[in-house]
């Protein structure tokens, strides 16, 4: 269990061996690298070029952006369990037991080009991946780490270097000339991609430059071959068995022949003859890219990616052309086949080529420039393609099938088709999309909603990477200002089908500050979404890759103007700290210029602004340190700027404790309402007006006039408020209220509607409604009784309601949260555009279970329909609905991005969030259907037992847990 | 012939007579060695009548540490986890989706306070000798308890949402709520009397006379018999109503003990009582949750109890005949119940839940007998047909695990035939 607290420890400087700070990174204080939290930044004396993090996260491997002098650290190796940092590059490999054979030529070299080999290899016998580059000396050699260790060194070597008896770094690694389409020696690689047992490098041949003639992709592969027991030796006393022997060679990419071929065992100290290996030709003329009879003009290779779900790589490239019937492809597939050879595919067919497409592009001097191409597989179990091109993010449906006898695997799909089902005996029936896109019509647009990840391109930076996880993109985004640098995401919509149909807008993943309390500079970053941590790689003051940090989960503060500490001033535990908190994003009416946070305890309510409108969007609000806090007392807002307002008193010493609340626009003005167990109220001016809905509140409040909270109506048990379209409604324990809002707040409760008592759906027996989602004319209400919505043809704002059980299969009565997930992050959009989804969590407290399910909900153009509202199809069972997580226990709430998925319910100990993954999600409903998803988890902090919410600010990205603790937030 | 019927009488009146053993409270036993009359050979037949009143009670709980009679299983009761465990669409199991609260150490937990008294008891107990060393004997006890001044005091704070809600719907009204969800569960004082169980026992004794200096006599017995569930039952709907015997379960006891005579007027003493009672089935209040308290269980099932093991240990001094007929003793007392479990015959419920109820883990009670007794023996002739005997004793209960004792004085007369 993680203590969660954060400390950006600059903790001086770490010394490498040889006793001159060079490429190092900030040393470690033993103390806090031991603590639990191992709450850490490194911050580098020189720029870091390579940032590349394993799959599992364990492990960092980094290169210096340096020409010369960074000795042994022009690679490094951060251990995250340890955060023990590793030189890669020392002066030699192994021990220096003969210092002139075993000088290292890496050493203090600048490194070029770097990936990771990882994956289910036995070759690579632990998962921390090996790191493979390419130098600035020999930028025809790929070289691999093998290992890397510490290690007394022999006593011999001690006494030559009159050195203390302890451990050093120990490098073995091995090289490998690679070689053009002739056998040649390359003159360059230009690019290089691994999977967890080939290397394939795109080479320029010898005297040319990448694109000639003789350019072309050549492999190399880790692999074993047996080493014959005859070659032992006789007084050897194990048993007489054949070894394995790791081998690591160039294979003739056209033939798939190495040098090893035909050798079943060899002798132990043998190596087998040199034979001449080739690179597969890929040059300007090449169909793969070029269409047409006329080469191109220019072609590069901008990145070589492993795609693990597909086992293909997707090589993306940039390429120009001239000629006028000449066409271009922006990304090609390469697949090795069984027989080792390996295979060039376009992933669309000369016919559907199409102008401007997305990875296509056809005319005179057309040219196509493919950044990044990663691949996604949904938590619906079917495969993206997640383009980058340009500033613009875009997603294309793969092809799977079998990928040894069916060359139409890893191609786009068609975009129109519905996935079909593969028959499996041994391993549970999946679906996929089977047919390749053949016509121009069948290849998705770049103007489809269901390809523009994010919606619109991303224009405040350059993107500088781009990452998968779950039904997430996350990209990393530079740009001169750093309040609109940073890590964005959008997450996939998908219908009832499956199929991706939308993307949520780009919201911000997680903000950074600096010490000076502007937002950190963020250019690389990796997400941890098995404990949702990011590891983020700051900039220096140069703009470049210069600090390593993680997120954590903080309970804690230095700074007594932190958010954190101010909320634990204000809602101390001894009353139960905080009872209801509630995000409200940018630009819903009553807020066009902030975003706010209030949070809401015992007679007390408190308005946080977490963002400001500036010239170009929003910039998000340091909560790290509020300067300053407004007390407010007798439920008056006094009007003194503050970015944090407190208010006690007045009407709020009636209402007791508050946990409801929201903001809304009436008539021309903003209002702030709040609701508990003992009524409503809102925050007005004595002449019942607000604050101008269309200016906003301002910075710190500054546009807000004095105002005093007054309760309307008797109101009791107030669960949530919401606002849409004009209207208010309330939700209480018992029934739904509808407001029209005019500005008249009196008159406006005398005349509210009753849109639904809990005896429509629980008749006489107990019962309570738990949540409301409302978008324009449909409504859901989670209830003690199931989930309701508004019957077909009804309307939410009619004036009589009529309303119909959603049938959950699996699930359990009491439907208690409702997530919806939007385009525009508005959960009153969820019928617009083209529609979003929701996240139903259904759980029973009596005996301790908690079901969580998915509905597409389809936009509402006419009427609302059976369609309107559906569930997501079962991964695994044909034809049938079903639920999508199954807790090991009681859950009370529940939040997912998409990547990481966050549920919490009450534990004998205390309460406990526990992480989940997508792919902990989908991994336990592969081998059971009924398996439970626990996840990691963390117990609550400060002693805490009671959690009243999990949100993740829309400002900052940052998720955030709320409760009798006070606040967590993830920094 | 005058014998026979006299053997005859004796038998019939050991076949009508009971006693008890109770559970969780130190009732008065009349075959507890530490209160039985002084015997030997001549006497063919012993008649003893007890009587005793308790003063107060002292109750411990799991710890030891001294307690409110209710407050031996736990100090509060919660209200919240008696809803637990219960199908969702069943009205407490809807009950308990309405109230939509957690257990925050506070909100929904009751104290409940009472005083449990006994009241007063007696006992008769007959016992008649055959064949020098052999006897039988047959004890019965009534009692009159009250459990009174019961309090339930909720703890719920007025904080929260949820708070407000609980008192609403739960706590304001717990009483109805209890009785209505629970068939009929009443959480009020009580007052309750009847017979304990009747014991039959066999028993053999043997003096072994020492010509020592200072032994002078050891005295080997042991007896065994059968406990025949005639005592009033558990009462399932009523807090801590505490059977009056081996709550309708069979048993048989087996005891052995050791008496040495020190001297002309001393005697020490050492004895164990291991009483093997079989589980019987019956409809129990079990817990449905492993959260529940031990007073607020709403549901009721058919279940096997599998009692645990009765183990008594007693040592004793006497100061014997020290001025002509008056005897002084001095005794301790450890009485161990085992644990016991439970089989439900219901798959609605589970059994492993259930058998995790505090009231069937064992219990532990430290006791000290003081007794002082005069025999008229030495004032009359041997050939006199009735030699009474009267003891005066009190029981001073000290320490314990998970029971209610209660400190007592009584007396016994008895007439040896």
């Amino acid at each position: 269990m993680a203590r969660t607290r954060y400390a950006p420890l600059v903790l001086g400087m770490l010394l490498c061996h040889s006793g001159i700070p060079l490429f190092a990174a900030q040393s470690i204080n033993k103390n806090q690298s031991e603590s639990v939290d191992k709450s850490i930044s490194l911050r580098f004396n020189y720029p870091i070029r390579h940032f590349l993090p394993n799959a599992a996260g364990t492990h960092f491997f980094v290169t210096a952006d340096k020409e010369s002098g960074a000795q042994e650290w022009s690679a490094g190796v951060l251990q995250r369990d340890t955060w023990q940092w590793t030189p890669l590059t020392p002066a030699h490999t192994g021990f220096a037991l003969q210092p002139e054979l075993n000088k290292n030529s890496c050493h203090d070299n600048s490194i070029v080009l770097a990936t990771l080999m990882e994956g289910p290899n036995r070759v690579m016998g632990s998962s921390d991946g090996r790191l493979v580059f390419v130098t600035n000396k020999k930028p025809n050699a790929i070289v691999m780490i093998n290992n890397y260790f510490k290690k007394t060194p022999p006593k011999a070597i001690r006494e030559r270097e009159d050195t203390k008896k302890e451990p050093v770094p120990v490098v073995e690694q091995s090289h490998l000339i690679m070689h053009d389409t002739q056998g040649r020696n390359c003159k360059e690689i230009v690019a290089l991609g691994a999977s967890y047992a080939h290397i394939l490098a795109a080479v320029a041949p010898e005297h040319k430059i990448f694109g000639d003639e003789g350019s072309g992709l050549a492999l190399a592969m880790l692999g074993t071959i047996t080493i014959s027991s005859a070659n032992k030796q006789k007084d050897q006393k194990e048993p007489d068995q054949d070894s394995q022997k790791v081998i690591f060679v160039t294979i003739d990419a056209p033939t798939g022949i190495h040098k090893y071929v035909g050798i079943q065992k060899i002798k132990k100290e043998t190596e087998a003859p040199e034979i001449p290996t080739r690179a597969i030709p890929f040059n300007r003329a090449s169909e793969v890219v070029c269409i047409g009879k006329t080469p191109l003009t220019h072609l590069a290779v901008n990145d070589i990616y492993w795609s693990s779900e597909m086992q293909v790589f997707y090589i993306s490239v940039t390429a120009q052309a001239d000629a006028q019937e000449t066409g271009v492809r922006g990304v090609v597939m390469a697949r090795i086949n069984k027989d080792g050879t390996m295979q060039l595919i376009p992933l669309v067919p000369d016919a559907a080529v199409t102008q401007d497409g997305i990875i296509t592009n056809q005319g005179t001097g057309s040219s196509i420039t493919i950044s990044r191409a990663r691949t996604m597989l949904t938590s619906t179990a079917l495969n993206y393609l997640i383009i980058q091109k340009s500033n613009a993010i875009y997603a294309m449906p793969l092809v799977r099938t079998d990928a040894a006898t069916d060359l139409a695997h890893g191609t786009v799909a068609q975009c129109d088709a519905a996935p079909t089902w593969i028959e499996q005996k041994v391993n549970p029936n999946v679906r996929h999309f089977s047919h390749g896109a053949q016509q121009p019509h069948q290849v998705v647009t770049p103007e489809s909603f269901s390809a523009r990840v994010g919606v619109m391109p991303i224009n405040q930076g350059t993107i500088t990477n781009v990452f998968v996880k779950g039904d997430v993109v996350f990209t990393v985004v530079d740009a001169q200002d750093p309040e609109h640098a940073g890590i964005f995401y959008s997450q996939a919509l998908f219908n009832a089908a499956g199929v991706i149909t939308g993307w949520t807008s780009w919201r911000r993943a997680v903000t950074s500050f600096t010490d000076t309390g502007t937002p950190e500079k963020i250019l690389d970053a990796q997400l941890n979404n098995a404990v949702g941590d990011f590891v983020i790689v700051c900039a220096n003051n140069e703009g470049k890759k210069a600090e390593i940090k993680h997120t954590m989960w903080s309970a804690n503060e230095k700074d007594p103007q932190g958010l954190m500490s101010i909320i634990a001033d204000i809602f101390p535990k001894e009353r139960a700290g905080v009872h209801g908190v509630v995000d409200i994003p940018a630009g819903v009416p009553g807020l066009p210029d902030s975003s706010l946070q209030i949070f809401t305890g015992l007679k007390t309510v408190m308005m946080v602004q977490t963002s400001i409108a500036n010239n170009d969007g929003f910039a998000p609000c340091n909560l790290s340190h509020c300067e300053r806090v407004a007390k407010n007392t007798h439920g008056a807002f006094d009007a003194v700027s503050a970015s944090v307002q407190v208010i006690t008193g007045g009407i709020l010493d009636e209402l007791g404790p508050v946990t409801a609340a929201h903001v809304v626009a009436a008539g021309d003005c903003g209002f702030v309402c709040v609701g508990g167990a003992r009524g409503f109220a809102v925050l007005t001016t004595p002449q019942a007006t607000g604050w101008s809905a269309h200016k906003g509140i301002g910075p710190e409040f500054s546009l807000v006039p004095p105002m005093t909270f007054k309760k309307y109506g008797n109101y009791t048990f107030v669960r949530k408020l919401i606002a849409d379209n004009g209207m208010l409604y309330i939700l209480t324990d018992t029934y739904v209220d509808r407001i029209t809002l005019t500005g008249n707040w009196e008159h406006d409760i005398a005349h509210a509607v009753r849109v639904c008592t809990i005896t429509d759906v629980c008749g006489t027996d107990p019962g309570a409604f738990f949540d409301i989602v409302v978008s324009e004319k449909l409504a859901l209400l989670g209830t003690s009784n199931g989930l309701w919505r508004v019957a077909n043809g009804s309307d939410v704002r009619s004036a009589h309601v009529a309303w119909q059980p959603v049938l959950l299969p699996e699930s359990l009565l009491c439907v208690r949260q409702l997530n919806a997930i939007t385009v525009s992050g508005y959960t009153t959009d969820l019928t617009n555009t083209v529609g979003g989804m929701v996240y139903a969590l259904s759980g029973y407290r009596g005996k301790g279970q908690a079901k969580l399910h998915r509905l597409a909900i389809n936009p509402v153009t006419d009427t609302i329909t059976d369609t309107t509202v559906q569930l997501l199809p079962d991964l695994y069972v044909r034809d049938a609905t079903s639920s999508f997580i199954s807790f090991g226990g009681y859950r009370s709430f529940f939040l997912s991005d998409g990547a990481t998925s966050m549920h919490t319910g009450f534990k004998e100990d205390g309460s406990a969030v526990a992480f989940s993954t997508t792919a902990d999600i989908i991994s336990a409903r592969s081998y059971n259907k009924s398996a439970p998803v626990r996840g990691t988890e963390f117990a609550l902090p400060l002693g805490g037992k009671i959690l009243v919410g999990l949100l993740q600010s829309h400002a900052l990205g940052n998720r955030m847990m709320a409760g009798d603790f006070g606040l967590v937030m993830q920094k | 012939m005058i014998a026979h019927q006299k053997n005859i009488f004796f038998l019939i009146i050991i076949a009508c007579i009971a006693v008890q053993s109770a559970f969780s409270m130190n009732l008065f036993e009349p075959y507890n060695p530490l209160l039985r009359p002084y015997y030997d050979a001549q006497n063919k037949g012993t008649l003893t009548f007890y009587a005793e009143k308790g003063i107060g009670s002292r109750s411990y709980n799991s710890d030891g540490d001294l307690v409110n009679a209710l407050h031996i299983f736990q100090s509060t009761q919660s209200a919240l986890a008696m809803l637990q465990g219960f199908p969702e669409d069943s009205t407490i199991g809807k009950l308990r989706t309405a109230i939509d609260a957690a257990d925050d150490g506070t909100r929904g937990h009751m104290c409940p306070t009472g005083h449990l008294d006994l009241r007063a008891d007696a006992a008769l107990a007959v016992r008649y000798s055959f064949c020098t060393d052999w006897a039988i004997a047959a004890y019965l006890a009534y009692y009159d308890m009250i459990l009174k001044d019961v309090s339930w005091v909720d703890q719920t704070q007025d904080i929260t949402t949820e708070d407000i809600r609980t008192k609403e719907l739960l706590t304001d009204k717990l009483f109805t709520v209890v009785n209505q969800l629970g068939n009929g569960l009443e959480l009020g004082g009580w007052h309750r009397n009847g017979f304990g169980d009747l014991t039959l026992m066999i028993e053999w004794f043997k003096d072994f006379k020492q010509n020592k200096p200072f032994l002078k006599n050891v005295r080997v017995n042991w007896r065994t018999g059968l406990i025949v569930p005639t005592g009033k039952k558990e009462d399932e709907d009523k807090l801590l109503a505490i059977p009056f015997g081996r709550d309708g379960a069979w048993a048989l006891p087996f005891e052995v003990g050791l008496d040495l005579t020190l001297g002309c007027n001393f005697k020490v003493g050492l004895d164990v009582l291991l009483i093997h009672t079989f589980g019987n089935s019956r409809c129990r209040r079990i817990k449905t949750d492993a959260l529940q308290t031990d007073f607020l269980l709403l549901a009721k099932t058919k279940a096997y109890k599998d009692f645990g093991m009765f183990q008594q240990f007693s040592l004793y001094a006497q100061a014997f005949q020290l001025y002509k007929g008056a005897s002084f003793l001095l005794g301790y007392q450890y009485i161990k119940y085992g644990q016991s479990e439970l089989s439900l015959y219901s798959n609605d419920f589970s059994t492993a839940i259930a058998n995790t109820a505090t009231s069937l883990q064992d219990r532990t009670m430290h006791q000290l007998f003081i007794r002082g007794d005069y025999d008229w023996v030495v004032h009359m002739d041997d050939c006199a047909p009735v030699i009474p005997q009267l003891s005066l004793f009190a029981r001073a209960p000290f320490n314990g695990k998970r029971v209610t004792m209660a400190p007592t004085i009584g007396l016994g007369l008895t007439l040896n035939f």
